[in-house]
């Protein structure tokens, strides 16, 4: 595993509220290499959001809520760096892009400067070097009249075109991994559509690997190489791209995969949906934590957290697992290959 | 369905304006639709495109600069006070932030009763109660619930509150604005099929607002694609998706990703090229012919009208002929 | 597949018994509203806390102070001029021989009371107004706003001196009434500003297109959604009412002795100040902490509610 850039290993990540301590993330591991893109899928409060920012740095050890397991980036832990250690990290080796970049974005200063900043952070160079650095980057993701949107402020650029400079900024360090968090949910198709092209173009332009997390399971079908489908704190499913959408063994990869209408398919009348709703974090489930919602739930699932299980892909002989009683080697010894197995197949 | 009966809804050559420090921006300019009883019409296009301006010029948020607006046949802006009342039962909204469109300091049992107390169609506080419950249980939620303030719930949830409130009069036409786009896909389905579900129970129309054309589909009798204040292409929903002839109508199709890589992968698409143009200072002809790879001369000169294609499939486009033939 | 546990698994563990759809999870969890929400913020702060039980205690006092000795504010005592304080009159006497204890808890009431309406009748006045203006905008707005520009380039000092003697000086509601006429511009102008911001919010629209009346709107939605935010606003105000109080009391416009308040005790007391510190410093005590204490809870008050702290 050489080729590993970034790992995160057992991460567990607890927020302390009124009514109890939240266990956002409930160790996840997982690993991205060189030049690759993966996606973390899961819906809102599945923890996948947490985990980036951990992994980013910006819940250290020290703040309490990490209760354990390691980020490590290039073999260093970043959970245990010093303060200023990890802002040389951030923003320069690591980087990251938002959801809505309006936000993130100074509404007093011209987006050049802001570009400019974010280069004159991390590097010993005269503003004139910054400049064309900027420019550089504006080209490469083919910005229109760059030497002219230097100059312009957040407010006088359209979404779409703020989400490039967001994405210029993350860029210009030349960072070794780039997060992107929903970096298209607020952007209208076409645009949406500009911007993963974009994406997809960078990793072969820039020495970039991609984390990219997102509920819209058609971006990771444009984007990603790997999988992980996060459920209630844990990775439940992981494999690759093809594996996941073709043979997904985990029936809460099955509801998310279903509940999204297809262009390319007929109409039904009433949309397939998961029922009930992912459990309180607060008070985990003993058991597998999607038991409640599965349609297939047996007499174990209430009472043990299912095991990660590895399964041979059927395509390619590549990493493929899934916390799933169902593929336990016990229950299709016991049931077979069970009619809704071969549904999925 | 289109002939022989009165539309519920009738729009003429509306025109929503806004005064803005460039000059007018003309948010709707010029659309003319009709919506049936019991009907659902999508309407679709990106942001700033003025279909949240046209719902809300339909709920008499905004009063038109030009064209008349008819709800069963009378103008909307023609009403005495009292038909201005009962025009706010009969219609109603369903909106897109649902962290937004509750009021925080009021519990979902008050959120989902504020129609029948403003309108005092609850004549007894029993009334009231079995009214709320009614409505909660209608929409899937909880009834234990009922004093629960709105920041105790899960978007999803909270969207089947806006859902009820907008119940409560028994409307006729509910405008919906982008009402699952902040949420989870898998909630989508679930408030979309919900949204179905009350349809056939309570026979009301919706304009169902989205910029979302994988989602409208599961609803919508008819779609309507909106680009830059005008109405682009309007055809049964099926008809969109399988024999559709503007180019924008298209685009937008092929902008969606589908979920499946091998799919994606194989697929040809139409990238459009810039951002969406202001509608402050709109070009002469055709809205869509700065980015429109098929534009011609003619495009660029005179706008194109809304024609009748095939029966109920109106294009604006002056290459339609053309575009049937090209795949 | 070997890394598996080889457990003891029974038939009845892989039969399909389907899903038991749980309760959601809202209401599993300890139900919380807004204000309790906010008392527990509110609470964390520790400063806060304590002030609001030392304002507590104060209001006791200046209802009950006075009963608890035989002395009366106004009865002069020649025989017991400027005593220090001892056991029989706690805080000893004034130069007629009047007990402090028992002024300075009357004193407090006169100032209280003062704060308290002088704070709450131009908040309400205010709310009213810049609720209108906010609301309907336009001309209403234009007309209003250049009205409190105009009555807030006067010196608030003028209309005092003008009210008192149109009214008198000397009792307390021509001092209420004096704070009230100058009071209620800044909280009109606070309260429209909160209420531009919130009117464009999709709940107040959604009251619009259930029909809701602009009264139905102002009153239900609107104003209730300024007030916690406003609520740090009045806890501040407070001090400087008093504040106020005790300046017009000092420059001869606040109320008459014999009856007291904090500033007039102040001003009585600041000519023997050498002599008597205790006369002086007591009273400016009781000032000093409550602004003292407003002022923390106020501080307290924005953090508790301030939305982006709540989880």
């Amino acid at each position: 595993m050489s080729d590993t850039i970034l790992e995160v290993r057992d991460l567990r990540v607890t927020f302390d509220m009124y009514q109890g301590a939240v266990q956002a993330v409930r160790g996840v591991s997982w690993h991205l290499n060189r030049r690759e893109t993966i996606g973390i899928v899961g819906e809102s409060g599945c923890g996948k959001s947490v985990t980036i920012k951990t992994a980013i740095g910006l819940n250290p050890v020290s703040s309490g809520s990490v209760k354990g397991g390691e980020v490590l980036f290039e073999g260093t832990d970043i959970l245990r760096l010093s303060e200023k250690e990890r802002r040389d990290i951030l923003g320069n080796r690591m980087s990251m892009i938002f959801q809505d970049p309006f936000t993130f974005l100074n509404p007093t200063m011209t987006v050049g400067r802001q570009i400019m900043e974010v280069y004159l952070q991390h590097h010993k160079a005269s503003r004139r070097e910054a400049r064309e650095k900027a420019l550089d980057i504006l080209r490469l993701i083919s910005l229109p009249n760059p030497e002219e949107n230097l100059k312009r402020y957040p407010h006088q650029l359209s979404g779409g075109m703020r989400q490039r400079i967001m994405i210029a900024m993350a860029l210009i360090c030349e960072p070794a991994v780039l997060f992107a968090d929903e970096p298209t949910t607020a952007l209208d198709v076409t645009i949406q559509a500009q911007i993963v092209d974009l994406m997809n173009s960078l990793k072969e332009k820039v020495d970039t690997s991609i984390v990219l997390i997102t509920h819209d399971m058609g971006v990771v079908a444009k984007m990603v190489d790997r999988v992980y489908v996060m459920y209630a704190g844990k990775i439940v499913e992981h494999g690759e791209a093809q594996t996941i959408f073709h043979h997904p063994r985990h029936p809460y990869t099955w509801g998310l995969l279903e509940s999204v209408p297809r262009l390319d398919e007929k109409t039904q009348d009433d949309l397939p949906s998961i029922p009930g709703m992912p459990p309180d974090l607060i008070a985990p489930p003993a058991g597998c934590p999607f038991a409640a919602r599965c349609r297939f739930c047996m007499g174990i699932c209430g009472r043990e957290a299912p095991p990660e299980i590895r399964l041979t892909d059927p395509e390619d002989g590549r990493d493929h697992t899934a916390s799933c009683w169902l593929c336990h080697p016990e229950c299709i010894a016991r049931n077979g290959k069970t009619e809704w197995r071969a549904a999925h197949d | 369905m289109t002939e022989n009966k009165a539309p519920l809804l009738e729009l003429k050559n509306v025109k929503t304006v806004f005064k803005v420090r460039q000059g007018l921006l003309k948010a709707v300019n010029g659309v003319s639709l009709s919506l049936y009883a019991g009907e659902t019409l999508g309407l679709v296009g990106e942001s700033g495109c003025g279909k949240s301006t046209l719902g809300k010029t339909i709920m008499r948020l905004y009063r038109p600069q030009e064209g008349e607006v008819r709800f069963e046949g009378r103008d909307i802006w023609q009403y005495s006070r009292r038909e201005q009342k009962a025009y706010t039962q009969m219609v109603q909204m369903i909106f897109q932030d649902p962290y937004a469109s509750l009021d925080p300091l009021s519990v979902i049992g008050d959120a989902v009763a504020e129609g029948l107390d403003i309108h005092r169609l609850a004549g007894t506080k029993k009334d009231r109660e079995n009214n709320i419950m009614a409505l909660l249980h209608d929409v899937g939620l909880n009834q234990s619930h009922v004093d629960r303030y709105p920041h105790e719930f899960s978007g999803g949830q909270r969207q089947r509150v806006g859902i009820a409130r907008s119940l409560s009069l028994s409307p006729k036409l509910i405008v919906c604005d982008e009402p699952i786009s902040a949420l989870d896909v898998s909630i989508q389905a679930k408030v979309v099929n919900l949204l179905k579900k009350l349809q056939r129970e309570n026979h009301m129309a919706y304009l169902f607002i989205t910029h979302d054309l994988s989602m409208v589909r599961q609803i919508s009798d008819r779609i309507a694609v909106m680009y830059l204040g005008s109405i682009v292409e309007i055809a049964p929903s099926e008809d969109i998706y399988s024999k559709n002839r503007h180019p924008y109508t298209r685009a937008l199709l092929s902008a969606i990703p589908i979920a499946d890589p091998t799919v994606e992968k194989s697929r040809k698409r139409i990238v459009l090229s810039g951002d969406v143009p202001s509608p402050v200072n709109l070009p002469a002809g055709c809205p869509f012919a700065g980015r429109c790879p098929y534009a011609q001369e003619i495009c660029r000169t005179s706008q194109p009208q809304l024609t009748e294609m095939e029966k109920d499939h109106f294009v604006a486009c002056h290459r339609a002929d053309e575009m049937a033939l090209m795949e | 597949m070997s890394q598996l546990p080889k457990g003891t698994f029974t038939d009845a563990d892989f039969t399909k018994t389907g899903a038991e759809i749980g309760l959601d999870p809202a209401s599993s969890r300890k139900k919380t509203t807004y204000w309790r929400d906010v008392w527990r913020n509110f609470k964390k702060n520790k400063a806060a806390y304590v002030s609001l039980y030392v304002i507590l205690l104060l209001i006791l006092l200046v209802i009950f102070g006075p009963m608890m000795n035989p002395f009366d504010y106004r009865t002069n005592d020649y025989t017991a001029i400027n005593n220090a304080p001892n056991t029989v009159h706690w805080f000893g006497t004034d130069t007629m021989g009047r007990d402090i204890w028992t002024r300075v808890w009357e004193g407090g009431r006169v100032s209280l009371l003062i704060a308290l309406l002088g704070t709450l009748i131009p908040e309400a006045i205010g709310m009213a107004i810049g609720g209108i203006s906010g609301y309907f905008g336009g001309k209403v707005d234009t007309v209003i706003m250049r009205l409190i520009d105009i009555l807030m380039g006067i010196p608030s000092l003028i209309y005092m001196i003008l009210l008192m003697l149109i009214f008198g000086s000397g009792n307390i509601m021509t001092l209420v009434i004096a704070i009230s006429i100058t009071g209620w511009m800044g909280s009109a102008r606070a309260t429209r500003g909160l209420i531009l911001q919130l009117k464009g919010r999709d709940f107040v629209t959604a009251s619009r297109t259930l029909g809701g009346s602009p009264s139905w709107i102002i009153l239900r939605r609107l104003i209730p959604n300024t007030l916690g935010i406003r609520v740090v606003g009045i806890t501040m105000s407070i001090p400087s009412v008093i504040f106020y109080e005790a300046f017009l009391s000092y420059i001869g416009l606040g109320v008459t002795p014999p009856m007291p308040s904090w500033g007039q005790l102040i001003k009585s007391a600041g000519e023997n100040f050498r002599y008597y510190p205790y006369q002086f410093i007591i009273p400016c005590a009781m000032v000093g902490i409550t602004m003292l204490c407003f002022n923390l809870i106020g501080d307290g008050l924005r953090d508790a509610l301030d939305p982006r702290l709540r989880t």
